[in-house]
Parts: C-alpha cells; structure tokens; sequence
C-alpha cells in the first residue's frame, strides 16, 4: 500500500492561519489596521504603508476571473492524476489578485465568482473560486467537488 | 538627476560554455569553465580578476561568495545578482560602476547553472515564498501556469493568435541553425508549432523553454586596459533597470521598459530605428511582443503585425532579433538565460558572433526580464550596446 498522493504540502509558516481558517470554511486575508489595505500573498509589513499590524479578517469573497487556465503538465503527481486541471486568477473585489482552483462553471473570463477557502488533500487551506450564479450553496462545497468536475469536464472537451 | 555615463567602460570577451540538458556537474564547473574561457582568450593571468559579479540558483546553499575559494581567488568587488532573466544586464551595470570607481580594474560577470534530472521541479516548488504558499498548490506548473494566464489575457485584448507567436518562434529556430551551441536546431514549420502538445491554456510545447545547464558571461573592464590585451569590445551606450514596475496592473502586460525606455535612447543618443539589432529575453513569446512594444519598435498591442510585416531573421533585412536563437532554440540554462541575448549581443557588434553575423553590426539593444515570485517577473533591464573603436 502506497500512500495516497496529495498536492504539494509545503507552504510559509504565513499560510497557517489560512489552513486554520480553512478547517472553519472561512474565507479570511491579512487587513491593514492602519491603512485598510487587504493583503495577498501573506507577508509581514503592509504593501501599501510597511504597517506590521495585518489583522486576519473576513473579507468580501467576491471577484471576476481574470484568468482561465487549462494546464496539462505538472510537476506534481497529484495533479498529473488529474489532468487537465484547471486553476486561474480571479481579481477581488477588495483589491488582491489570487490563484484558485476554478470550479466547474466558473471558467469564464470576466465571470462573477465567489471565493472560498477549503482543506485539500494534503491538509492545507487552498482557495477555490466558485461561480456566482451557482445552485449549490457555496458553504456545501468541498475540494473533493472539484475533482469530480475536473474530471467530467476533461472528459467532455 | 541624470545618471552619469558608462564612458571609458569597456565590454570584453563574450564566452559561452555550451548548453547540455542535464548533467552531473555543480554549477561551479559551469562558472570556472566560463572563467577559464574569457582568461585562455585574452591572455589575463587568473589573479588579475579582481571582481566577479554571478547570477546562478543552483548554487544554492552556497552564493557567489564561495566561489572565490572554489576558484583561488581574491576579489576585492564581488556580486551575487539573483535577478535571474535580468541579471546579465544587472551584473554589466554593478560591475561598470566598480570600474568607473575604481572598485576594480577586471570584474567577470557570469551567468551559470547547471541542470540535474529533476532539478527543474525543485527548482520552481521553492522559487518564492509568495510561490510557494499562493501559486505552487494550485496545479504545481511552475513558470508555465502564470505565463499562460498573461498569453491568454495578452491575446484577448490585442488579438493576437497562436500563429502571430509562431513567427517569434519560427524565426528564433531558423536563426540557430548556425549557432553551434543551441540545443533545438531542427527546422520547424508553422504546422509543427501549431500542432505541438498543449502545455497550460494557449501554451503548447514551442512556446516553452527547455531547461538545461550552461553558462555564458563577459569582462568588464577599463577601454584602456581593453586596447593594451589587443581585444575587440563594445562600450556601454545607456543601461537602465527597474524592479517591481507597474504593481497595480492587476494582470501584466507590460513591463518597466516602457518606464525607462525614453531615457535609454536619450543617453544612447538613438533611437530604436537605428539599432542593428534587438536581443530580448524570451521565456515565452508573450514576453518578447512585449519587449518589442515597450522598448519603442512599435505601439502597444501591435507587436503581432510587427512580427507579421519585419523579419526577426539574421539576414532577412527586417530587425535581426535573438540572432543566436534565443533560449527558445538554446534552452534555458537557469541564470544563463539572463546573459545569452547579452553574450550574443556582444559577439555580435565585436565581429566575434559563434553563428551567423548580423552584417556590419555597430549597435544594438538588449533587454531583460527576471524573477516571476507570484504573477509576473519583476526585474526589467535593458542596455544599449555599442562596437568600441578599434
Ligand atoms: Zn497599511
């Protein structure tokens, strides 16, 4: 018996409150207590005034799709499990611009999602982008969804 | 405040130690075989380098620093430059500086790694704590998942196709075919680039570069000392660089070269239309129609009806552009990549071109760009280069 394959674990020790908050299905970023600037990716001083105060807090999930991308090469044996995989960047409303995983329907540039933030396989908090439209509550979903409709929509094309 | 001029800077010695796709060697072996090249061919004693200025990850525990012991010696000036795609121009400008100040007399500036098999996968799991916590999990594609979304968004909103990136590519192989180092130099048509095997979104096998080992490098010196070895070298008409351009563009599709390019032609005292050549830096072919925007050849978002009306090739009377191939035919020898268009240049407008030469070649501009740690490269540079007198 082999162990089952996970997508990469390694992250900064940043990421923990991520993975954190991702146990609780919240979606949460790092907020400026001075200037209000919302942070991405994790870092130790605000972008916009070197603040050091980044508070975790909810934040609007919301955003559009800025990038669509079907990848069928990795360097990860998870992923090569599973391709083609298709990941992106969506713009939020509040200001960062983030890699996610994007769910079935959400593929679409300029498309409305919403963000959340969930456990994949390895443990970690990983944030998937989910359309705005859609018919299942976001609060449902799982990583696991996401496998499944990877998997169908590599099929179909 | 202006900056001062490189005058009486003098660029010697292009050197390239020939691409391999993997090997066994550390990326020291790359390095001293570069420094032993530029020694062997102008007659330097080793102990007359005085300075190096390196770029290399694959040096990593170690930086440039310990090289002075791998190599026995004592450089009073010494660099570690991880800019990666815009480190060869970065290394020119630190180690001109030092010879203007007489920090140094001699400084190698070398651009080397080497390439174990499955070098390249640690290399991209581990670029950048940004990349590691917010872009690696997300399908673990390394530079090619970023590079895709800025090909698509770059094709969405100036129209550009597959076929206008495979006249970039086309033309880079055609130009390697002469050039004994490049690792790809099997003709390619429009229908073998266009039917390759997808690799993310729009990019497909030839848009990639091929990871490999290598390295290529030069000395900088006073022009004094130049004329007493008897060597043929290029002056250093303007150089710029710029780091962490335009951060609020959400998506990159430009990059600091349109910031400094005004500048650049100003000290250079010309213009794009009178450059011999243009080497960019093309870890994809997006990034090249962006060079050739920002830098002046033509506006922006008409890169793909430049490439369609000029011809990139050595002897196609258009703008002869990445004349050795570029890393798209050469491979990508990790920093290497950030001083081959450099090397080239060089060769080029000091009559010592390893392929074919750009005819009667006096002047030419290369560019830059390096470091992609979340969504796009951060280091741009550009330098304008010049044939010394003789
Ligand atoms: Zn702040």
């Amino acid at each position: 018996m082999s162990t089952p394959l996970t997508p990469p674990s390694s992250r900064t020790p940043l990421w923990a409150e991520i993975t954190k908050a991702a146990k609780e299905r919240r979606f949460t970023l790092q907020v400026c207590a001075s200037c209000a600037t919302v942070q991405y990716p994790p870092r130790e001083v605000c972008r916009s005034c070197l603040s050091d105060r980044l508070d975790w807090s909810q934040v609007d999930p919301d955003g559009t799709v800025l990038t669509c991308t079907e990848l069928h090469v990795s360097s990860d044996p998870f992923f090569q499990n599973h391709m083609p995989w298709v990941m992106g960047t969506v713009h939020l409303d509040c200001g960062p611009v983030i890699f996610a995983h994007l769910a079935p329907g959400a593929h679409k540039i300029s498309g409305h999602v919403t963000m959340i933030n969930r456990l994949d396989p390895s443990g970690q908090g990983v944030f998937i982008a989910l359309p705005k439209s859609a018919h299942t509550p976001p609060q449902d979903f799982d990583f696991a969804d996401l496998l499944t409709g990877q998997n169908e929509e590599g099929k179909n094309s | 405040m202006t900056p001062k001029s490189f005058e009486g800077v003098a660029l010697v010695a292009p050197v390239a130690v020939p691409y391999v796709r993997h090997s066994d060697h550390g990326a020291a072996w790359f390095i001293g075989r570069a420094l032993k090249s530029m020694i062997t061919t102008t007659g330097l004693e080793k102990s007359d380098v005085d300075g190096l200025a390196i770029a290399s990850f694959s040096l990593a525990p170690d930086t440039a620093v310990v090289l002075s012991e791998h190599f026995g010696l004592t450089p009073r000036f010494l660099e570690h430059i991880p800019m990666g795609g815009a480190s060869g121009i970065v290394a020119l400008r630190r180690a001109a500086r030092a010879i203007q100040a007489g920090d140094a007399e001699v400084v190698a500036c070398i651009g080397g790694d080497t390439m174990a098999k499955g070098g390249f996968a640690d290399l991209i799991s581990n670029f950048s704590r940004f990349s590691t916590d917010a872009v690696f999990p997300y399908g673990a594609a390394g530079p090619n998942g970023v590079f895709a979304g800025i090909t698509q968004n770059y094709m969405a909103r100036y129209g550009v196709t597959r076929a206008d990136f495979g006249r970039v590519c086309l033309s880079q192989r055609r130009n390697a075919q002469s050039f004994p180092h490049a690792l790809l130099q099997k003709p390619m048509t429009m229908e073998d680039y266009l039917n390759a095997r997808p690799i993310a979104g729009p990019l497909h096998l030839f848009d990639c570069v091929m990871p490999c080992a290598g390295a290529d490098g030069f000395l900088v010196m006073s022009t004094d000392r130049a004329k007493k070895l008897g060597q043929p070298y290029a002056e250093i008409l303007s150089a710029e660089e710029l780091h962490n351009a335009y951060p609020e563009d959400p998506i990159a599709t430009r990059g600091g070269w349109a910031l400094y390019r005004d500048a650049l032609y100003d000290a250079a005292g010309a213009g794009p239309g009178d450059m011999d050549f243009l080497q960019t830096y093309d870890d994809y072919p997006v990034i090249v129609m962006m060079q050739i925007e920002d830098l002046g050849f033509c506006a922006k978002g008409e890169a793909a009806r430049f490439v369609r009306e000029t011809s990139l090739d050595v002897d196609g009377g258009g703008l002869p552009h990445n004349t050795s191939g570029g890393q798209l035919s050469c491979g990508q020898a990790g920093a290497a990549g950030g001083f081959l268009g450099l090397v080239e240049g060089l060769a080029q407008v000091t009559g010592q071109a390893l392929g074919q030469a750009v005819s009667d070649a006096r002047i030419g501009l290369v560019s830059g760009y390096g470091m992609v740690t979340y969504d796009r490269c951060l280091s741009s540079a550009a330098v304008i280069i010049a044939r010394g007198p003789q």
